[in-house]
């Protein structure tokens, strides 16, 4: 009995697999699944073709506000990753709320262009996303007791592996999206300066 | 160990296991090695990410650092215990509940990090911990059935998706990705640039030997032996040229399963 029980549970989770790597319900699965029980076997199916780059600057206490510099999340790659790569993690975990982040700045946009200078354009709901929060929280602990606000900017830079590594004052690529500036609270002293 | 002996369901779910247990050590360390990443101050905290769901919220205990690294460091404790007496059914049992139960914990945490390589240790591992759970002949059969089930819907649904992406039936999409710090490097992105026809053939044989794989099942053995080989060094050339080094014990874990469901199938 309880070996079919099993087979019965083991049929479900593949067939409802099944359904979710149907191209017209990806989306919704997305939406529903927030455990990612059910698999998404898509894979690079549509490969990201540029590096994504998280960039910040400051606005200090003392008024001012400092240039963009790139926020390393990870190290680069390395020769032996092919049997060992720490740095994997969190830069999947980085291209996943890269992507998401500009994803839904796209939606609530709306089709309007963006206005150079300014935040993009995104709805409440995307600021109060949780992929929106994530990245605020990983740069507010990280920021300096001088700081007081941090704006965070994601850029797709094409190209890296050929014509080497992307300095944050040559021209970008493109922008994919730009926070608004958020004020900081540094969580510690023990965190200052990192 | 010789092939006919993957027709029994517990040696081929042993086989399975400890393959899939070495890549579970591999990246139970690895997240070890940075145990900063799991904290209130790394990308991969728990804090924001348990929130995306009301259902979540009873796993709030998941966002300390601390029961993370203790969750991961069982994981690799049960990975390294069935590695090495994975063929004892209950090592490989309670191994393999204990490793389901910890990779579901992760998952459920933040699965941003988390790759097909993980999705398929979180499938092999809790159809195998169900399978050996139970314990009986059957429960193990089922548990090989959907694990090689899901290995060639894996494979083929990742060709079939590339078939309806342009830049991968124009040849374009290996280029491409080559050019990026993230999966690619310089020279490899330089010949495969200068070489436009050798890419466009790349991309093709890659789409197409994804779609076919579930022809595993279907084809003499020896065929089928040939494509599995095939497909493992698949992977291990992605493990050198893009670092997807797990992809090569979560994918190469499933092949005992196809192996068992080939005899399942021909007797």
């Amino acid at each position: 009995m309880l070996s079919w029980l099993v087979g019965a549970l083991l049929a479900a989770w593949f067939l409802v697999t099944v359904v979710r790597n149907l191209p017209p319900l990806r989306a919704a699965f997305l939406r529903i699944d927030a455990g990612r029980l059910i698999p998404d076997w898509a894979l690079f199916a549509r490969p990201r073709t540029a590096d994504m780059v998280l960039l910040r600057r400051d606005l200090l206490l003392d008024g001012t506000l400092t240039s963009w510099r790139e926020v390393e999340v990870a190290g680069p790659r390395r020769w032996y990753n092919f049997i060992w790569n720490p740095d994997l993690g969190p830069r999947r975990g980085f291209l996943s709320l890269a992507s998401i982040i500009g994803l839904v700045a796209r939606r609530d946009q709306g089709g309007q262009r963006q206005i150079r200078g300014q935040g993009t354009r995104t709805a409440l709901p995307g600021m109060t996303g949780v992929h929106y929060l994530t990245v605020l929280q990983y740069l507010s602990r990280r920021s300096h007791a001088a700081v007081d606000a941090t704006q965070f900017m994601i850029m797709a830079v094409s190209n890296q592996s050929v014509t080497g590594r992307h300095a944050p004052d040559e021209p970008a690529s493109s922008i994919e999206f730009v926070s608004e500036i958020h004020l900081v609270r540094p969580a510690q002293a023990g965190l200052a300066g990192r | 160990m010789i092939l006919h002996e993957l027709a029994s369901p517990f040696n081929a779910l042993s086989l399975m296991l400890r393959i899939g247990s070495i890549g579970v050590a591999i990246t139970s360390l690895e997240s070890l090695v940075r145990p900063g990443d799991l904290g209130p101050g790394g990308l991969l905290s728990g804090e924001v990410q348990l929130t995306r769901a009301r259902w979540l919220l009873p796993f709030g205990f998941l966002a300390s650092q601390r029961v993370t690294v203790a969750v991961t460091v069982i994981r690799l404790l049960a990975a390294c215990a069935v590695v090495a007496g994975g063929s004892v059914f209950e090592v490989a049992r309670a191994g393999a509940i204990v490793i389901a139960l910890a990779t579901l914990l992760i998952r459920i945490r933040t699965p941003l990090s988390i790759h097909a390589a993980g999705t398929m240790v979180m499938v092999t591992f809790t159809g195998a911990a169900l399978g050996l759970g139970v314990g009986t002949h059957r429960s193990m059969e089922f548990a090989l059935d959907f694990i090689a089930a899901q290995a060639c819907l894996s494979y083929f649904v990742a060709g079939a998706s590339k078939l309806r992406t342009p830049s991968w039936r124009s040849g374009r999409a290996i280029p491409a990705i080559a050019s990026t710090l993230m999966w690619g490097n310089g020279h490899q992105a330089a010949v495969l640039n200068s070489h436009r026809r050798a890419a466009f053939v790349l991309c093709w044989v890659t789409m197409t030997a994804e779609c076919a794989f579930p022809l595993t099942l279907a084809v003499p053995l020896q065929v089928t032996i040939l494509l599995l080989a095939s497909a493992a060094m698949f992977h291990i050339i992605t493990a050198i040229e893009m670092g997807l080094n797990s992809f090569v014990w979560a994918f190469g874990s499933t092949y005992p399963a196809i192996i068992f469901c080939w005899y399942l199938l021909h007797g």
